[in-house]
This record gives C-alpha cells, structure tokens and sequence, in this order.
C-alpha cells in the first residue's frame, strides 16, 4: 500500500486502501438484496417444493414428500456455483487515462475487479486475475479460498499500465490456460482494432466460456468535454492532431455512440455481455444495475 | 466625403492590432492526452482546414471592426446619396461575402442547422441590402433608410404663386395642392427644423416652430402677376445657408409654367447650391475657407398634366372710355380664347356692376360695405373653329362717381383668374372748357355748341357760371389754364413759341387740346386766299416759328386737299371706331351716313408722328382727319377740318356739309361734342391698372381729402395720403377692385380703380426642362409630382448624409459575427450538451 501512497494522489490512494472494505460493502448490500448469485444456472441445487399438476414430469416428483404426507411434490431446483471465474484486466497506456474524473480507467476498472473478486469468492467459487497490455503481463490463478482475495488486491493495487492495448493475443493465451468452462470478465477500453477484438472474444465464446466485457472509458473520452484549439495526443502511439474541439465535438460523440452500439450488436449476436461503462458512472452503481439485469435474463 | 475630425481617422491604424497579436500572439494550442484519438481522425482533417478558414475569417473581422470603429467615430459623411449608396453596397458585399465564407465553412462542417443558420440568415440579408444598395447606385438614386433624416434641418418652402396656380384640377386649386404638400413636408420635418415659407412674402423670414409656418402658409394666395421662382428660391438657399443647422433643404411647390420660370435660362443656381468653389487669394492658394455646404433643392411639380389642360380666357379688354359724364356710357370689347384642343362652344359673357346710390352704403359705421354687383347685361358668344370669338358689350347710364363693375366668363372653368375683368369708371361732370379763338363770332359759335346755355347767359338770366369760357387767341399768355379741363384751338393762326409750350406743359399735365385747322392756320402773314387751292408739296408754315403751332401737331401740314374737283365725294370715315369719342352715338362710326355730308377741303397732314392714332380721316385721299398723339398725361387732338365753318368762310367755300344750321346736321355736331367732352373728361390718371403697376389717382387737395382707407381687394384695409396732389399704390399684386374712401368737408368721398391680370402673365405653356437643367444644373435638378418620389427624390438628393449611424449597425452586426465565429457565442450550449 506504501507503493500506492507513492504513485497516487492521496484521495484516491485512500480510495484504493478502502478498496476491500468497499468491495464487501458492494457485494454484501448485492447478496443481501438478492440471496441468490446472479450467475444462476450454472449449478444443480434443490429450491423448492410444488403440488405436482398435471403435465409435469413423473421423474421429478418427490416419494420421500409423498410418504410423508401423502401428497405428490415436485422439486425444484436451482444451479449450484461452481464457476471457475477470470478477471482480464487490461492495463495497456490509455487505461491510466481520465481528463477531470477522480478515477482513470484502470483505477475504474481495479475497484470493478476487486468487487467481483469478491462477489465470487463470498460465492465460493474459484477466481483468477489476468493482466494484459499486447499480452499477457500477469496471473493469479482462480482458487475459492478467503486469502484469494488478498492476493487479488495485491495484484491489483500494484498494477501499472504500459504498452499498447491489444485483445487477440492475450486472449489466444488465455484460451490455452483454461482447462473447463469459465466466466471470462473483460475490463478494457478496447481503444484497438475493433474487428480483431470481437473476433478474438468471440473465440472465447466459442471455447465454451460465458465472456462479459466491461468497456471502460473515460467520461471525456464519451463526452469529448474540450472546446477551443486543442492539440490531441494518443498515450500510445504519439500521434498528435489539432483540432478545433468546438467543431468537432458532435461528431465524435457520434463516432463512439456508434462504436458502442457496433460491438454491443457484435457482441449479443455471440451472446456474449456487453456493459458500456464511463468513469463518470459510480462503478458500484454500474455494476449493481448490470448484475441485476443479468439475473432478470437467467 | 468629410468627417467630424480627420485626425479622428488615426484610430483606424488600430487596425494593425488585431494583424500584430494574430502574428505574435498566435496561441499554440493546447496538447491534450486523449487515447480516443481514432475517433477524432475522422473529422480532424476538414476541421483543420476549416478552422484555418475560419481563422482568416474571424482575423479579417477584427481588422474590420477596428476600422468600422475608427470610421464610425469620425462621423464621415458623403457629398451625395449616390455615393452614400457605392460605399453601403461595397460595405455590406464585404460583409455579405465573409458571412457566406462563414456560413460554408459550418456546412461544410456539418456543426448543425442552428450554428450554419445565423450566418446564413445574416448573408442573406447582408447580400439582400447589398443588392439593394447596387440596384440603387445603377438606378442612380440613393433612398437610404438607414441614414440619419432625423436631425433637425433648416427647409425654405418656395412656393409658387403664378395666377396659374389658381387651376383647378380634381377640385382642387394648385395653390391648395401646393399648401397640402408643404404641410405633408413639414409633418415629415423633425422637431426642431426651422422652416422659412417663401411666397407671397419672399422676406426669408425663418419659422422656429411649425405653427408660425402653417399660419404664414395659410396666408399664402394667388398673386395676379406670375412670380419669379429663381429669385424666391435663390431668397430660399440665401436663407437656409444662413441656418447653423446641418440639413439645409429647399423646397419649390410650383405648377411648372413657363411664366414663373421666365428668367431660368438666363439664371446660374448652381453655384449657390453646391456652395461653389472655396476662393483663393490672389496667388491661387486656396486659404482656409471652408467649402459651404451643398443644398438639396427639391422642385415638386403640382402641375396638370399637359394634355388635361383646358382653358378659357377673356382677354385683350378695350374700354371706350374711363371717364365719362354722368349718364354716360362705355364700350367694353373683348375677346374669348380657347386653348388649343377646345372645340366650338357657345359661351356666355355676363357684366355685372355695382350700383351706386346717392347715400353711399360703401361705409356703415365705419365697417366696409360692399354692394352687390347686379347683372347688367348678358351676352351669348359662339366661338369659331379657332376656339376665340368677340364680344362688345356697352355699360350704359353710369351713375355719377367711382363706378365698378366686373366683365365675367359665366361658365365654369378651371382657370378663373383669366375669365374675369374688374372694371373702375368715373362718371362725373366734364370740366371747364375755353375757347381759344381771335374771331369772336367763331368763338361764341363754338361755346354755344358746348354749353347751350350761354345763350340764356348772353340773354341776360342769372344762371349759374357757364362751363365754357371764351378767351381771344392772343391772350393766351395770360390764360390761367389749371382751372380748364379742355382748351379747343380754334382756326389758329400763328402761335408764339412761349405760346406753344405754355398749352403743351398743360397738356402734359393732364389736360386735353383740341386743335381745330381753319383757314387761319396759314398764318398772319398770308392769310390764305379763298378758293386757293396749294400747290401740294409746299409748307405752308415753314415759314412760321417752328416752335409754335407745328409743335403741337403730330404731323407736318402740306396744303390743302381741295376735294371733289373730279366729282367724286370726299367724306369722313371712322378710323378708330372702337374710340371714345365714337361712344357718343348709339350706333356704331361706320353706321353714320357720313357720305351724306361731303367735305370739300381740308388741310393734308402728312409724316405723323407714328405714336400718333387716326381717329378718322377723308375717303378719297386717305388722310388723317382726326388725329390723337398722347402728351405727358394729356393729350392732343387735331382735326384738319375747320368744325364748324369758321363764320369768315362761311358761306364762301365752305370746307364741308358737315355744319349747317339744320337739325339735319347732327353726326358732325355730335362728334365735335363727342370729341370735347372726352377731352374734357379725361383722367390724368388711369383707372385700370394690371397686376403689380403703380396706380396713381389725381387727389387735388382743395376738392378731395388728403387721407384715403384703402381697401384690398382681399379685405385688407390700410390708410394712403396724398402726395403733391397724387394718391400712389404700387402693391398691387391682387387683382380686383381698390376701394378708397375719404372723408371732407362735402362728406364721404369714395373712390377706387381697378386691376387685372395682364393675360400674359397667365400663360399655360410648361417650363422648358432644358432652362431648369442650365439654371439648377442636371445633377441638382430633383423633380418630383408624387409624394413618393419626393420621399425618394430627398433620399437621392440629400447632402452632407451622415453615415455614422449606418457604420455603427454594422460594427454591431460585425461583432455579433465575430461572436459566433469565434463560438464564444454558443459554447455554453455546447458545454451544457457535453455534460
């Protein structure tokens, strides 16, 4: 944490040393809101009993029920968790990018990582962590211990951004890491070639593995706040343009309105997740709005 | 062009402010990180290139808006609404042009309807004026709404006030026409504009406020003689240029005859309007004497169009007589004259006079009272082809006194000044006559043709003093003659040259001499012989002094016509038969028999005097019998016929059958008694005058009063007197009767004359428009007949246009552009759209 006092201004250094506290506070109001996990579906769990009625399957009434009180019982039941999940996390140059929010992106996408880290392990089931920038830069494997999330945070608190932002290569390595069906989160502003990304998470997909995708971008980055003569320069590659912000502003709020709507098309056709989130959004309130719309689908 | 103060134009090297931070202070701009940057690369590239535009755009702006500034305090003006109008139109193509760059530039940007609309609605409107502008400088007027017309400005009204301004045309007068455009005039003056109204007064007086120009306006009338427009509105710009106010406007409300333009093509009002050239001092520098400023002379033409023209017009107006004994009558002969275009018309002529009665009613309690003219004869007149015809209609039994009358068209006309004559005649008692003659007998013959009753005199009755004194020629030297109207000559013989000009300086002062040739006139020396016939070419009174007798004769006498020696039969024939003296018969000259009373000689009075009028003369030679020559204010009459025969030839070798003592003899007794009594009753004076003549009456002060109250004939009364016996008024400018009234010892006297429109003063030809170019100048000449063309006339014309205010609109328009170019405008709205 010492580290993180060096690097980060002092507000969001404390931010980040609440970072536990606030992914339990985030989690526990979900779990006791809902009392059921949101990645329903994945495992095979009794829920609850029902007066058989006709139609329903023979197989699945309930003799002990009946011998007890001589009535026929159907069983319900629900998906038990047991769901090896991984954080990808995307830690290229653009990510320490925010033009006036207290959190850059990847500070956005640390506190996301860290609250899902512990939304899975409250759940028991096995998390990992994945760092990429062209590739893969760091791992913790999935495990459903308690001190897992330790290690997570550890990771995640001395995370540092670097290199150009890049999806395919990392993913064909992580593919070759996976050994059985995953939950795949992806945290990136996907700033890359757009075709290679989507092809790339739909290979995850196709691998038999449910693929969310947080794109994160900065509130200027969707807002595009500037006005005036202005001199843009991309973290990544260098490349500099002037432009005149005021002209320009409509249009490129028009760019990334249809750049979303593009991978969110893209992506539902592969059903895979889409969550288009801005460093704006208060992450907690993001993630609470996505987990509940997930749970209303399954 | 002229500005408040040229030192003010300094402020435009401002101007290189806005170049110098665009140079030095060219702001590099600010380098953001931003990964998003691919969804920028689109775009950048045309905005770039865009804001470049946009760039040289807003700098070109800004040097404008320093120059619109400097421009704009120095308070240019420009010499004419022409180049007022060049300079808006290149203005506002300027300004149109960089609002249709910006308009591109935001369309070519795609910022949106709202953004691109501002401009685009401002270059539409900018090119629409600046259309408006060009069309104008090709149309070479200038009607600028924009330029300040509301300051207050110093207007000289001129207006016309020609007897043709009385033509009426839709009912209404020119004059009234001319009132109701100069109140429209001045209801479009601003507050505190001075206004002179130059009419009848042509004083300049200058009006502060518009109530003492409405009321000077109101006072304005028709004048009977055509005015001189170039002298009132030179009067006008001599006016206005004395004002401290910077709009000097003058304005002509005239019908447009020829007649109040009379002097335009002899006059120069050019200089006076543009304000000429500044002088120089003798060694060609020009010292610094600032140029006066240009007046803007507005003419309004009020006029009927040429071809609505109709006109009627009694004229050239003869009277037999001005003066006559009472119960005597005139002749009024006239004529009637159509203008071209009117047809064949049957008109009506109606006299009507004013009856005098022996109590006059002309002043009750000290009030004027004018009686009603009652209608004295009526007279239908059929026109010829030509449009004229004659009339004569006689004025008989006039009472004794002033006498007035008026000789009217009846029938309407939209010109009536010309179809009226006012008409003045006295009547009263012919004055003392004296008979100059050395033959007693003769003498006597003659008083008792004049005044039959010297005869109940010389029979020894006591009636009053005759009129007719008898005097022997040779004491004319001792004749007092003031006391004589008339003074017959009889059969003279030699007069002395004192003689002579003793009966020619009372004739010049008025009185009448009837000179009667007898056979005496040969002279003292050789009386002629009886039967003698001269030999023709030889002068008889060459020999006598030339200062005498021959003096007073219009003509030379050579010898003497012994007529019918070839049997043919001389008599006398009526010359002159419109003459007064022809008014004593009832029938007109040339009905007289006078071939029945044959003349058997008679003097031959050749080389007359060309001023000289034959009133009659002999059948067969064609020599003057009677003749007339004016002499001073008198005159004399000749006659070269002994009337009546002189006793001493008497029944010898008679001269004519026109005397006998029969009753059968009365054409020539007549026309001798015709011919003393108009001698006898001539004025000294006229009574009759036309419009702006001086007219004079006779006041002898032993008989008349000293003071008169003179009435016009517009009711404006004001007192005369009398000077050296004369009673003058020279302001005559309206026509009808000039009444006076007087008081002396016998009670009221009541006199008058009259005046009328000298019908060449009432001419209808329009003004040629080539004299008003050479007098005002093409380029000054504005002429307008609508309201709206003088609305539009003033813009084109108006000088010394201040432009100011018009550079201050767009100096505003420029900064809001500059604004919104700059998008200082909307970037709240932009901010308030990203968040």
């Amino acid at each position: 944490m010492v580290a993180v006092e060096q690097y980060l201004k002092p507000e969001l250094a404390s931010q980040i040393k609440r970072l536990d506290l606030r992914a339990q506070l985030v989690v526990k109001g979900f779990l006791q809101g809902l009392h059921a996990s949101p990645f329903h579906g994945f495992s095979v769990e009794f829920s609850e009993h029902r007066r058989y009625s006709h139609g329903d399957d023979p197989k699945d009434i309930d003799w002990l029920a009946y011998a007890k009180t001589d009535r026929y019982y159907v069983k319900k039941f629900e998906s038990e968790t047991n769901l090896t999940g991984y954080i990808m996390m995307d830690t290229s140059r653009s990510m320490a990018y925010t033009y006036r929010q207290q959190l850059n992106k990847i500070d956005y996408c640390i506190c996301l990582a860290a609250a899902l880290s512990y939304l899975m392990l409250m759940q028991q089931d096995p998390i990992g962590l994945v760092t990429f920038d062209q590739k893969i830069k760091a791992s913790i494997q999935p495990k459903s211990r308690r001190s897992q999330f330790a290690s997570i945070l550890s990771l995640l608190i001395k995370l540092k951004t670097g290199g150009k932002t890049e999806l395919r290569g990392p993913i064909r390595q992580m593919m070759s890491m996976l050994n059985h069906r995953s939950l795949i989160m992806i945290m990136s502003d996907l700033l890359t070639d757009s075709e290679s990304s989507i092809d790339a998470v739909r290979m995850l997909k196709h691998a038999g593995h449910d693929v969310i995708v947080f794109h994160v971008l900065d509130e200027a980055e969707v807002y595009f706040p500037f006005q005036g003569l202005v001199e843009l320069r991309d973290p990544e590659t260098d490349e500099q343009i002037p432009v005149n912000a005021d002209d320009i502003g409509e249009e490129y709020r028009e760019n990334v309105r249809k750049f979303r709507e593009e991978m969110k098309t893209s992506f539902s056709q592969s059903r895979i997740d889409y969550v288009p989130l801005d460093t704006s959004v208060p992450y907690d309130k993001a993630l609470m709005e996505y987990l509940i719309s997930r749970r209303n689908r399954f | 062009m002229s500005f408040l103060h040229i030192s003010l134009l300094l402020g435009s090297l401002a101007a290189l402010a806005p170049i110098l931070f665009h140079m030095l202070g060219r702001r590099q701009p600010k380098t953001l990180e931003f990964p998003a940057i691919r969804f920028v690369k689109k775009t950048a590239v045309e905005a770039q290139r865009g804001w470049s535009v946009k760039r040289w755009i807003l700098l070109a702006l800004r040097v404008l808006m320093v120059l619109m500034l400097a421009a704009a305090l120095a308070a240019p003006r420009v010499a004419s609404g022409l180049f007022a109008n060049s300079l808006l139109a290149g203005l506002l193509g300027i300004l149109a042009l960089l609002s249709s760059l910006a308009a591109i530039v935001l369309w070519g940007r795609k910022s949106g309807l709202a953004a691109m609309s501002i401009p685009l609605v401002l270059a539409m409107g900018l090119w629409t004026a600046a259309g408006y502008y060009g069309l104008a400088v090709l149309r070479r007027s200038s009607d600028s709404p924009l330029v300040n017309q509301q300051g207050p400005l110093c207007a000289a009204i001129v207006v016309d006030t020609s007897p043709t301004m009385g033509y009426k045309y839709l009912n209404h007068s020119r004059l009234e026409d001319a009132k109701e455009m100069a109140s429209w005039l001045m209801d479009r003056f601003p507050i505190g504009s001075e206004i002179a109204i130059i009419g009848n007064d042509a004083s300049g007086r200058v009006n502060q406020d518009r109530l003492s120009a409405e009321r000077q306006l109101d006072r304005i009338s028709v004048e009977g003689k055509a005015c001189n427009l170039i002298d009132r509105i030179t009067i006008g710009i001599e006016t206005v240029r004395k004002s401290k106010l910077e709009r000097r406007e003058v304005y002509v409300l005239s019908d447009m005859r020829k007649n109040s333009w009379s002097n335009a093509a002899q006059a120069d009002l050019t200089t006076l309007i543009t304000g000429g050239s500044p002088s120089q001092d003798p060694n060609g520098q020009t010292p610094g004497v600032e140029k006066p400023p240009r007046v803007l002379l507005q003419i309004i033409d009020l006029g009927v169009p040429q071809q609505e023209i109709r006109n009627w017009s009694l004229e050239n107006l003869r009277l037999s007589a001005e003066s006559v004994v009472p119960g005597g009558s005139v002749t009024l002969q006239a004529e009637l004259r159509a203008l071209e275009g009117e047809t064949k018309e049957q008109l009506m002529v109606e006299l009507a006079a004013e009856p005098l009665e022996k109590k006059s009613t002309v002043a009750r309690d000290g009030q004027w009272t004018i009686p009603e003219a009652k209608l004295l004869d009526r007279q239908v007149v059929q026109s010829n082809d030509q449009g004229s015809a004659s009339l004569q209609i006689p004025w008989k039994d006039l009472s004794e006194g002033t006498n007035h009358a008026v000789l009217r068209l009846a029938r309407p006309d939209p010109l009536e000044i010309d179809n009226v004559y006012h008409l003045t005649i006295e009547a009263r008692e012919q004055g003392k006559s004296v008979v100059l003659c050395n033959d007693n007998t003769d003498a006597q013959l003659v008083a008792l043709m004049l005044d039959p009753s010297m005869s109940q005199q010389q029979s020894g009755n006591t009636e009053p003093a005759s009129s007719v004194d008898v005097e022997p020629g040779s004491r004319i030297g001792q004749i007092d003659f003031s006391k004589y109207a008339n003074v017959v000559l009889f059969n003279p013989s030699e007069l002395t040259a004192d003689e002579a000009d003793k009966l020619a300086g009372w004739v010049r002062n008025g009185g009448g001499l009837l000179v009667v040739l007898g056979p005496a006139a040969i002279g003292s020396q050789a009386p002629l012989p009886i039967g003698t016939s001269i030999a023709p070419g030889s002068t008889l009174l060459e020999k006598s002094d030339p200062g005498g007798l021959p003096s007073l004769l219009p003509g030379k006498i050579r010898g003497i016509t012994k007529a019918g020696l070839d049997g043919s039969v001389t008599a006398l024939r009526p010359t002159l038969t419109n003459h007064p003296i022809w008014g004593i018969f009832e029938r007109p000259p040339e009905e007289i028999p006078w071939v029945s009373y044959p003349v058997y000689q008679h003097w031959n009075l050749v080389d007359l005097d060309p001023a000289a009028s034959v009133i009659a003369s002999y059948t067969q030679s064609e020599l003057p019998m009677m003749i007339e020559s004016l002499r001073g204010s008198g005159r004399i009459i000749v006659m070269t016929l002994p009337y009546p025969e002189p006793s001493s030839v008497a029944s010898k070798a008679p001269w004519s059958e026109l005397f006998t003592t029969s009753s059968d003899a009365w054409p020539g007794f007549a026309l001798f008694l015709g011919t003393v009594r108009y001698l006898a009753t001539q004025n000294k004076h006229p009574l009759n005058y036309d419009v702006g003549a001086t007219a004079v009456l006779g006041n002898n002060t032993k008989e008349f009063p000293r003071t008169y109250e003179l009435r016009q004939p517009g009711g404006d009364e004001l007192r005369v007197e009398s000077e050296d016996d004369l009673i003058s008024y020279g302001f005559t400018q309206q026509p009808g009767h000039y009444r006076l009234r007087g008081v002396r010892a016998r009670g009221l006297m009541v006199r008058g004359f009259s005046v009328n429109v000298d019908r060449k003063e009432v001419s209808l030809d329009p003004v040629d428009r080539g004299d008003l170019e050479k007098a005002i100048g093409i380029e000054n000449l504005l002429i307008a007949k609508e309201k709206s063309e003088v609305q539009s006339s003033i813009g084109e014309g108006r000088f010394g246009r201040d432009l100011s205010p018009f550079l201050w609109v767009i100096l505003a328009m420029m900064v809001m552009a500059e604004q919104t170019m700059s998008s200082r405008f909307y970037s709240s709205k932009q901010r308030g759209k990203a968040k």
